[in-house]
């Protein structure tokens, strides 16, 4: 039974069917979108040649040789001014990258990041290139314009920041109301956990079938939309917020506050070798490290700090962190602050349980598996709001809105593949085309929507649309540039040979249904109109 | 008149005055949380927890069966960490 009094049952089913209505197109897109950016690693590799085959964050860095020569023969060659700081880390396409970088004031007047980046050669340590300048000048590393365009949508809408992180954090807190009044309006939760979708009518049936998909996804999409909403606010509202409350509106003392650099005792004239304080820390944890931090590396004494992946099974990684003067090993450091707090170890869970990236492959395949059960129970939320009012006329434009949508996001998502492989097979502006990929087909698709008026038509469309899309998708790929399967199994590639067969097995699985093909006996849904309860 | 009235107080409390309410009490909060033994949890949670802020005030707004009382909580909770904020801004 339901423990909320009848007019507020009504009120939160406003709150709930009317949140998902106004909001739930953008909700829907944010969800897709967000589903693939599980996988923006892989799909890196997938969609830009000469990409490392796994994301750049899930690796260790390749230390083939000492690290300290090479480090000594840089920072020769590098101005004082540029050694407030040294990050060594790996990069996407396999290389080494040490960067050396201060502060200057740029032709504006303002402070901003200076850097000297050299990328080198993990087994030579050969530098294959160098640059000098403000943080803006650097070039970008490799990356693939199609995933970015993607993430990007995730993350802000393409608007300029903050609107486009305050639009996607209201999007966010609409997803955490809608799972909340879910819940609250959930009357026999449990049943509703194993519901056998209602086979008396369409109707019905697409409602249980909703209730079924949101019963089990409910505490997946709070947390997804709790941290994601943290995650577009933090920045924009609850920094200067608590700049203002707690430093005077001191956005830069808040920072020094939560993530300090950490200040060594004096030894002059020391420098610890790095490459034993890498082997002490890689023992302690039990893995190689996957990026290493020296702060102020320009001073008599430094300190570095030595961060490591998580170990299987952890959602965490471990950071050491060590005296540079001596080599000594300090402490483990916290995710923020000096030393171990509540309000770190909270902080350090908001990214793992946004992104599912702390268990590899697996719990990555879990968050898009959880992802697309979340799309679904937005879409058919939509759906069953939408036919409960099919009656009236003023409400049939939005079914046929609400399919659009549905199809139309992940076809304008192939849009942009479609806009980005020839792209950069032919050498062109990949991020250009892969924008125009996008909203030309977004642009076709409303043409559609206003020339075809039927919704089983448009959707019969639209289930073709997609089907060519994503058989077409490899071919692309493959036609424009792109690893053969032959080379992909020569790199050990077995994820983007995967993708390769995803897409075709999308467009095959979209085939046998849209032909009505029985692999296996099914109960049929009549499809008499029954009012909803 | 007068359900219409409820209504339209009762929407404005759950939309931008539980939006309010919410950011007031972030940075208000900071003045009385235990700053634990780093010196930052006083800011953390506060920021960690903003839409669980938010969305507290949202379901109060809309739950509660009197608007007078939700209006009461919530600009209540406002006005006390709007005082934090100003003290802390004061002494700078």
């Amino acid at each position: 039974m339901s423990f909320v009094a009848k007019a507020t049952t009504q009120r939160l089913l406003a709150v709930h069917g009317w949140s998902g209505t106004i909001l739930g197109l953008f909700l829907y897109l944010i969800v897709v979108t967000g589903a693939v950016a599980v996988f923006a690693g892989e799909l890196r590799t997938w969609s830009q040649p000469g990409l490392d085959n796994q994301a750049v964050f899930d690796r260790p860095l390749k230390l083939e040789r000492p690290l300290a020569p090479t480090l000594a023969k840089l920072s020769e060659s590098v101005s004082e001014a540029y050694k407030e700081e040294v990050q060594i880390s790996g990069r996407n396409d396999g290389q080494l990258q040490i960067v050396f970088h201060g502060h200057a004031k740029n032709d504006q007047g303002k402070t901003e990041d200076t850097r000297v980046l050299h990328v080198l050669d993990p087994s030579t340590h050969e530098v294959l290139s160098r640059e000098e300048g403000f943080q803006s000048e650097m070039p970008p590393p490799p990356r693939s314009a199609l995933m970015d365009f993607i993430v990007t949508l995730h993350v802000n809408l393409h608007a300029p920041d903050p609107w486009g992180l305050y639009m996607t954090g209201i999007l966010g807190f609409v997803m955490v109301i809608a799972t909340v009044s879910g819940l609250i309006l959930h009357r026999h939760i449990i049943t509703d956990l194993f519901v056998s979708p209602r086979l008396s009518s369409r109707l019905l049936n697409s409602r249980d079938r909703h209730t079924l998909a949101g019963t089990w996804s409910l505490p997946f999409g709070f947390i997804l939309a709790f941290t994601g909403a943290f995650f577009s606010f933090a920045l924009t509202i609850g920094v200067p917020v608590l700049a203002f409350a707690a430093f005077g509106g001191d956005t830069d003392r808040l920072i020094e506050v939560i993530q300090p650099i950490e200040i060594i005792a004096k030894s002059p004239g020391q420098v610890a070798s790095i490459d034993e304080i890498i082997a002490d820390s890689s023992a302690r944890v039990g893995i190689a490290p996957s990026s290493i931090r020296l702060a102020d590396y320009n001073a008599e004494a430094f300190s570095v700090r030595v961060n490591h992946l998580p170990l299987e099974g952890g959602i965490n990684g471990v950071s050491n962190l060590y005296d540079g003067s001596t080599g000594k090993f300090i402490s483990i450091a916290p995710f923020v602050g000096t030393t171990p707090s509540a309000g770190s170890s909270f902080a350090s869970l908001m990214g793992p349980l946004h992104f599912g990236n702390f268990g590899g492959l697996v719990s990555k395949l879990v968050w898009g598996a959880l992802g697309a059960a979340l799309a679904y129970v937005t879409l058919s939320g939509l759906q069953l709001w939408v036919r409960r009012r099919a009656e009236r006329p003023a409400w049939a434009w939005m079914n046929n809105t609400v399919i659009l949508t549905g199809y139309g996001v992940p076809i304008t998502m192939l849009g942009a593949a479609f806009g980005y492989f020839p792209a950069l097979g032919l050498s062109a502006d990949a991020s250009y085309w892969t924008a125009l990929g996008f909203l030309g087909s977004a642009a076709a698709l409303l043409v559609l929507g206003v020339l075809v008026r039927k919704a089983a038509r448009l959707t019969l469309i639209l289930q073709w649309t997609m089907i060519l899309a994503l058989a077409l998708t490899p071919c692309l790929r493959l036609s424009f540039g792109g690893h053969s399967w032959f080379e992909l199994m020569q790199r050990q590639d077995v994820t983007s040979l995967a993708i390769d067969l995803l897409f075709w097995i999308g467009a095959i699985w979209g085939l046998v249904s849209m032909l009505n093909i029985k692999l296996w006996p099914s109960k049929t849904v009549e499809t008499r109109s029954v009012p909803a309860e | 008149m007068a359900a219409m009235l409820k209504s339209v107080s009762r929407w404005l409390l759950a939309g931008p005055v539980a939006l309010i309410a919410a950011v007031l009490v972030m940075g208000g909060s900071t003045q009385f949380l235990p700053v634990g033994p780093a010196g930052i949890d006083n800011i953390l949670f506060p920021i960690l927890l903003f839409p669980g802020i938010w969305a507290i005030f949202f379901f109060i707004a809309v739950m509660f069966d009197h608007v007078w009382k939700a209006a009461l909580l919530i600009l209540g909770a406002s006005a006390v960490h709007a005082y934090l904020l100003f003290t802390a801004f004061s002494a700078g």
